[in-house]
């Protein structure tokens, strides 16, 4: 504890000797065990082109297929009523529908890849925090927070559509199928290992 | 000075180099992300790419479903190509104005230390 007064050594306390060896044993611990498994999670914390990619895949994929079976069902409510296929109606419901699915896409897959961005940022925050001796916050709810995004983006697809048109042929189609594509993009992109890597967080 | 009051300094030094060493980068890696133009411009970029492909690929699901009916040639008619147009270049703008908005939210989350919390 240094000396009083510049001349007289103070003797170190039980206790403050007690403090220094535990500290040195927990230090001790933390470098030779822990340490280890930090530089591990650091090491990814990072996304990459290769999970945008996979994400904007399975974004699109999951909408699209949802839109399908929306045009497939307008298709054959409109049969039902023998409305042509040469008319105003018909194409016009097609066309509609094309345009509402090139929207919520673009949307989903636009807000699913800024949200793969946002994980990268949040790990790196996560990180900082640790760094500072603070707890991180999980980012397991990474695909919910970007389910949430494709959610957002169909459900603006599917009110717009159902107040660009009253017709109930292609809103009652869509409304009934295309919300559910919501989320599908990334609870695929939850893979085991990545979800192994969020409980080490 | 004492063996505890050295084996503290010892420890704080070692940590500190060690909070240095592996953790400040991170944060300036961090921190680079923070009212970035380059990122920023990247976001847009990106966005408004998926954008276009979707409009373009949406466009040409629209022409293969006519065709079953042999209507394709009605994508033909410049009132069903300016529609298509036309939302092609307003989906366009939404892309990159709401990617700009999400990035200044991050943005501002980033700076605030809240973003594992609110999310975004």
């Amino acid at each position: 504890m240094g000396k009083s007064g510049g001349q007289d050594p103070i003797e170190e306390t039980e206790q403050e000797r007690a403090l220094a060896e535990v500290t040195k044993g927990q230090w001790a611990h933390y470098t030779t065990d822990l340490r280890p498994l930090e530089d591990r999670w650091l090491k990814d914390l990072r996304m990459d082109s290769g999970d945008k990619s996979m994400v904007a895949s399975q974004t699109a994929a999951g909408i699209g297929s949802q839109y399908d079976k929306a045009k497939a069902e307008t298709t054959g409510n409109m049969f039902t009523k023998q409305v042509d296929p040469s008319s105003g109606k018909f194409v016009g419901a097609m066309t509609e529908l094309g345009v509402s699915r090139g929207k919520a896409t673009g949307a989903g897959v636009s807000r699913g890849v800024q949200a793969v961005d946002d994980a990268t940022v949040q790990n790196l925050q996560n990180a900082v925090s640790i760094g500072r001796g603070q707890a991180a916050e999980s980012t397991a709810e990474m695909g919910s927070i970007a389910g949430n995004a494709q959610r957002e983006a169909m459900s603006n697809a599917d009110l717009r559509l159902r107040g660009d048109m009253a017709d109930q042929d292609r809103s009652e189609s869509l409304g009934s199928t295309a919300m559910s594509a919501a989320g599908f993009g990334l609870s695929k992109w939850k893979t085991p290992s990545r979800q192994e890597d969020k409980k080490k967080e | 000075m004492g063996w505890a009051s050295d084996t503290m300094a010892q420890i704080t030094r070692e940590q500190w180099a060690d909070y240095q060493g592996r953790f400040q980068p991170i944060e300036g890696e961090l921190q680079s992300y923070y009212d970035n133009p380059q990122k920023m411009a990247e976001g847009i970029s990106a966005a408004r790419a998926y954008s276009g492909k979707a409009a373009d690929a949406a466009a040409n699901n629209v022409r293969i479903g006519l065709s079953r009916y042999g209507q394709a040639g009605q994508m033909d008619d410049p009132a069903f190509s300016r529609q298509l147009g036309l939302n092609k270049a307003a989906a366009d703008v939404d892309a990159a104005n709401s990617t700009r908005a999400h990035i200044v939210d991050r943005d501002n989350l980033i700076l605030a230390g809240g973003l594992t919390t609110r999310g975004l």
